[in-house]
């Protein structure tokens, strides 16, 4: 459905879950992830079931909700069999109701993919692959712990395509110590080359404030052992990405994402576009909108896989924190989400919505506009690349 | 005849900053058994919060102990706090002139310093019998004898019955409580004669109203007595009598010699002035006890909230504030850069850090404070004069016939072998020599006295003197006069823009490297803004001087998901407070330190 504030096409209901295991751990993520020798992945099918029905049981009017989109997310998601994912998904449309065109996301590692696994996957419902690639540089791959390589990143996505997935998208990340413009623009290129229908590229991220959790690289990084390319070289990289990728028809529509017209994500939209999202699994987050009133819920599970299983075997939700929101705290995270899209975001009406009042904002919009950081695109104001480079400091003006 | 006041012992501390008075008079409490070890807060007698933070005594405190002396006798030591900060230093006298005797603390390291030099003089004007205490002889590096031989030397009193202490550790506390007793002299008044008392602390309590501290010198104050305030003539009716000991409790009447708490019914702190006399309606003595002044501003800055809609609740704080502390003034100021503010007046620097603090923290104020100014006379063409105390209201130029500044002579205590640099330091702030000479007969201790503008010692002055003498400078200063001076209006433009509340009159072989300094400052501290800031300084229409702050560049969050959003909201929330310590000049946020910035040069 189209946002009316942003005009986005976005998700106004989704649902995240989220499989924490992994082969090994990256030493640049922050979310909820194990390592596992042996992944209990029919144990960890059946809690997602449990805390599917503790959800609906805490919040009834969830029974038969209309979902307009599905994230698979980890962790390795790609490491659950189908048939677990199937079964996922089966109870998701039996609970909920997953409407006909509902994009269907599970993302994917390079490293564990092959055609019969993806065409499982696409059998159990899935109709979008996420495929973590980060770089095809031996080096960069080396730098952020990844075992793939280059070549496997290929034949994943290639067994996406013959799995008969219309809608891949592929993560990069740029900024990475050591990386050249050049090989960011190598990256892009052989991105570009391969025909994804979305691209993702995310400028590396170690700053202990930003990060959910503790990350290995962002402790060498505080010890002096690795240090990240300058600012200007970052947002160098930055506009090369976007080069590249325009000239081969994938636009910007939010600051680290492009797609090709229609294909961007509307699970990722809902985020940025105030939408609910029931979450389940281990470190999940969810949002569910006060059904009277102007605030919302926030909730996030425990990151602790075995805490997770434990709490749902025995019936209880896996809650970690909760966080009530008031109008206020949601018209910030609007506004500030808004701005990140190429759309932007039609700040008086969204002012009008939350109860704020917009005259004092519309100094700094004026501001904005006249240093070339912001266009006023009819009543939506949208940040310019230069405004999209300074982000956190315009809305931290306009919250 | 034993006089009813015979067993008093009035007495004050002098000591320089961190000689260790805080520390002796606790001790002094504590073996008097006015207070035990466990109830003493360190520095009992410093009781404001900020005090205690700063180590340093704003307003003066008495305290009344019992001792009983080893001749059998039990006596009423009155401690007589006195403030140690040179802002102070009329109040300083005023506690002086309550007493008939001072300890003389001197570090057994450091040995006599600047600001003792000036109250021990100061204490030998009001004929105060002087006991030299030698503190931290505990300490390896202490010098007992090299101190005590200075004593002599520098100040030229009797050291040979100084007494050697460590506060610290508590030795030679006894020893101090004895000489008080025996070498100061019991009060001097007559309890029958008619009331003289000379006001010499007094402060708001919002219960009780104004609270004056007394020394009475003659007479007796009584309870429901008529009493009348000498200045302004102004009577009351005594409702409340008390002493410290430490803490408040009442007495029916304060004798000749006494020194205690006097409450009645004054409403405004500004009725009962520091200095002031106390005296009976009916049978007023002739004259009252010498010395009182008025306590003038000498530097004045701007006060504006950061918030403009705090405007009300600013000038409510300094209304409060200012029946607690009546040596500060203040009046409205409107700046185009900061709107409405208020420009306050202060006794000195410290004293303006102080009433800052205080507004902020007693009253949760943001505020912004201008740059101080000391008060110019201005004479126009038409053979005005005109008192300027704030640059932004200083005539054009083509107006002024000639300005004059304020003077002061300061009192340098320097080491022989830091003389060099502090020279150097008064003749770069425009100082002219009067004096220099060498104390006592070592050779190693000079006395320098200068002339120097007090706008040149309000620019961090005291913070160079002492990094340029590695600390063992010391300064006491007195106002010295108008004297006529070369100055010029320096503006800064930020953008373009002149911001007013920047504007800082300097003189004019000067100008160049203030502005110079200033941009510099500024550049330092605003932050990168989304936009370009150009910062310039300007002497009329000329520009001296340009910096620039370049755009930031890069402050964008990679990634926003669902598991991120309230982390990231909050991160956001956390920059847009940072903005509200901001004030927003034109398009760009100028952060609160940056209106102090050219207080700090970059030598």
């Amino acid at each position: 459905m189209i946002d009316p504030l942003t005009s986005l096409d976005a998700a106004r209901f989704g649902v995240y879950v989220h499989f924490p295991y992994c082969l090994s751990k990256c030493p640049y993520c922050d979310f909820a992830s194990i390592v596992a020798r042996q992944i209990p992945e029919a144990r960890y099918a059946e809690a997602i079931a449990r805390e599917l029905e503790l959800r609906i049981a805490a919040v009834p009017s969830l029974a038969g909700r209309a979902v307009e989109s599905v994230y698979f997310g980890g962790g390795t998601p790609s490491l659950w069999d189908p048939t677990h994912v199937r079964r996922v998904l089966d109870l998701l449309r039996a609970r909920l109701w997953i409407v006909p065109d509902a994009e269907v996301t599970l993302e994917a590692n390079p490293g564990a993919a092959d055609a019969e696994r993806f065409a499982g996957y696409r059998a159990a419902g899935i109709n979008r692959l996420s495929i973590g690639v980060q770089s095809f540089q031996p080096a960069t791959l080396a730098f952020l712990g990844r075992s793939h390589d280059g070549a496997m990143a290929e034949r994943a996505y290639a067994a996406a395509r013959a799995a008969g997935f219309d809608n891949v998208s592929l993560d990069f990340i740029y900024g990475v110590p050591g990386q050249t413009l050049d090989q960011v623009r190598e990256d892009a290129v052989r991105a570009t080359g391969l025909g994804a229908d979305h691209l993702s590229a995310y400028a590396l991220t170690l700053d202990r404030e930003s990060l959910a959790e503790e990350v290995p690289l962002a402790r060498r990084l505080a010890r002096g052992e690795v240090t990240l390319p300058p600012d200007e070289e970052v947002l160098q990289m930055q506009r090369t990405v976007r080069d590249v990728y325009r000239a081969a028809g994938l636009l910007r529509y939010e600051i680290s994402n492009y797609a090709r017209p229609g294909r961007h994500s509307r699970h990722n939209a809902a985020y940025w576009t105030g939408g609910e999202y029931l979450a389940l699994g281990t470190g999940a987050t969810g949002f569910i909108l006060e059904p009277e009133g102007t605030g919302g819920v926030r909730y996030a599970n425990h990151r602790s896989a075995e805490r997770y299983l434990v709490q749902v075997e025995q019936d209880s939700l896996p809650v970690a924190s909760v966080e009530t929101l008031t109008a206020r705290e949601l018209f910030s995270e609007r506004v500030a989400m808004g701005l990140r899209l190429s759309t932007g975001i039609d700040l008086q009406a969204t002012c009008r919505a939350f109860g704020e009042d917009y005259a004092p904002r519309a100094k700094v919009v004026e501001a904005l506009v006249t240093g070339g950081l912001a266009v006023q695109d009819g009543p939506r104001l949208l940040l310019t690349d230069r405004g999209a480079d300074v982000h956190s400091a315009i809305s931290a003006r306009l919250m | 005849m034993a006089a009813e006041n015979s067993h008093i012992r009035n007495f004050s501390i002098i000591a320089h900053i961190d000689h260790g008075k805080s520390t002796l008079a606790d001790r002094l409490l504590e073996f008097t058994g006015t207070v035990s070890a466990r109830e003493a807060q360190d520095q009992f007698l410093d009781n404001m919060e900020l005090e205690r933070e700063r180590g340093i005594t704003i307003k003066a405190q008495s305290v009344r102990m019992n001792y009983k002396a080893k001749d059998g006798k039990n006596y009423v030591l009155n401690l007589i706090d006195t403030p140690g900060h040179v802002d102070f230093a009329y109040e300083v006298s005023r506690s002086l002139a309550a007493c008939e005797g001072a300890l003389l603390v001197v570090d057994a390291t450091q040995g006599v310093e600047a600001q003792t030099l000036a109250n021990v003089y100061m204490a030998i004007d009001h004929n105060l019998e002087i006991i030299p205490v030698i503190n931290k002889i505990d300490l390896p590096s202490a010098n007992p004898d090299g101190v005590r031989a200075e004593i002599e030397d520098v100040i030229g009193i009797d050291a040979s019955g100084a007494v050697p202490a460590s506060a610290k550790e508590g030795i030679g506390i006894e020893d101090i409580l004895e000489a008080v007793v025996q070498r100061i002299p019991p009060p001097k008044g007559d309890p029958t004669a008619p009331l003289e008392a000379l006001v010499f602390d007094s402060w708001y309590d919002n219960y009780r109203g104004v609270v004056m501290l007394v020394r009475v010198l003659q007479g007796t104050l009584s309870l429901k007595q008529k009493i009348m305030l000498f200045s302004n003539k102004k009577k009351f009716e005594v409702q409340e009598l008390g002493v410290f000991s430490p803490k408040a409790r009442p007495v029916p009447q304060l004798i000749a010699g006494e020194v205690g708490v006097l409450i009645a019914n004054v409403k405004e702190l500004a009725d009962a002035k520091v200095g002031d006399t106390v005296t009976e309606e009916l049978r007023p003595t002739a004259t009252p006890f010498p010395g009182f002044k008025e306590v003038k501003p000498m530097v004045f800055s701007g006060v504006f909230p950061i918030d403009s809609a705090d405007y009300e609740d600013l000038r409510d704080a300094l209304h409060k504030l200012n029946l607690n502390d009546s040596a500060f003034t203040f009046e409205p100021e409107t700046s185009t850069a900061l709107g409405f503010g208020f420009r306050c007046g202060y006794l000195g620097l410290l004293h303006m850090e102080i009433v800052q603090e205080r507004l902020e923290r007693e009253y949760g104020l943001s505020l912004i404070t201008t740059a101080p100014s000391v008060v110019y006379r201005v004479f126009d063409n038409a053979g005005n004069v005109i008192v300027v105390d704030n640059p932004a209201k200083l005539p054009p130029t083509q107006n002024i016939e000639h300005m004059e500044e304020p003077f002061l002579t300061c009192h340098i205590h320097v080491p022989n072998d830091h003389l060099g640099a502090i020279l150097k330091l008064c003749q770069d702030r425009r100082g002219v020599q009067k004096d220099i000479r060498y104390l006592g007969t070592s050779g190693k201790r000079v006395q320098v006295t200068y002339d120097l503008p007090l706008a040149e010692v309000v620019f961090d002055f005291f913070d160079k003197l002492k990094s340029v003498s590695r600390g063992y400078a010391s300064m006491d200063y007195e106002l010295a006069g108008f004297v006529p001076s070369d100055l010029v209006k320096l503006d800064i433009l930020i953008n373009g823009d002149v911001v007013d509340a920047l504007s800082v009159i300097v003189h004019r072989d000067r100008a160049y490297q203030r502005g110079r300094e200033i941009c510099a400052k500024l550049k330092e501290v605003i932050p990168r803004q989304m936009f370009e800031v150009a910062i310039q300084a300007a002497i009329g229409s000329r520009v001296i001087s340009r910096e620039t702050v370049s755009a930031m560049r890069k402050n964008v969050l990679a990634k926003c998901y669902g598991g991120d959003i309230s982390r990231k909201r909050k991160l956001l929330e956390k920059q847009k407070e940072g903005k509200k310590r901001m004030k927003q000049v034109g398009v760009v946020e100028i952060p609160q330190e940056a209106f102090l910035a050219v207080l700090k040069s970059e030598e």
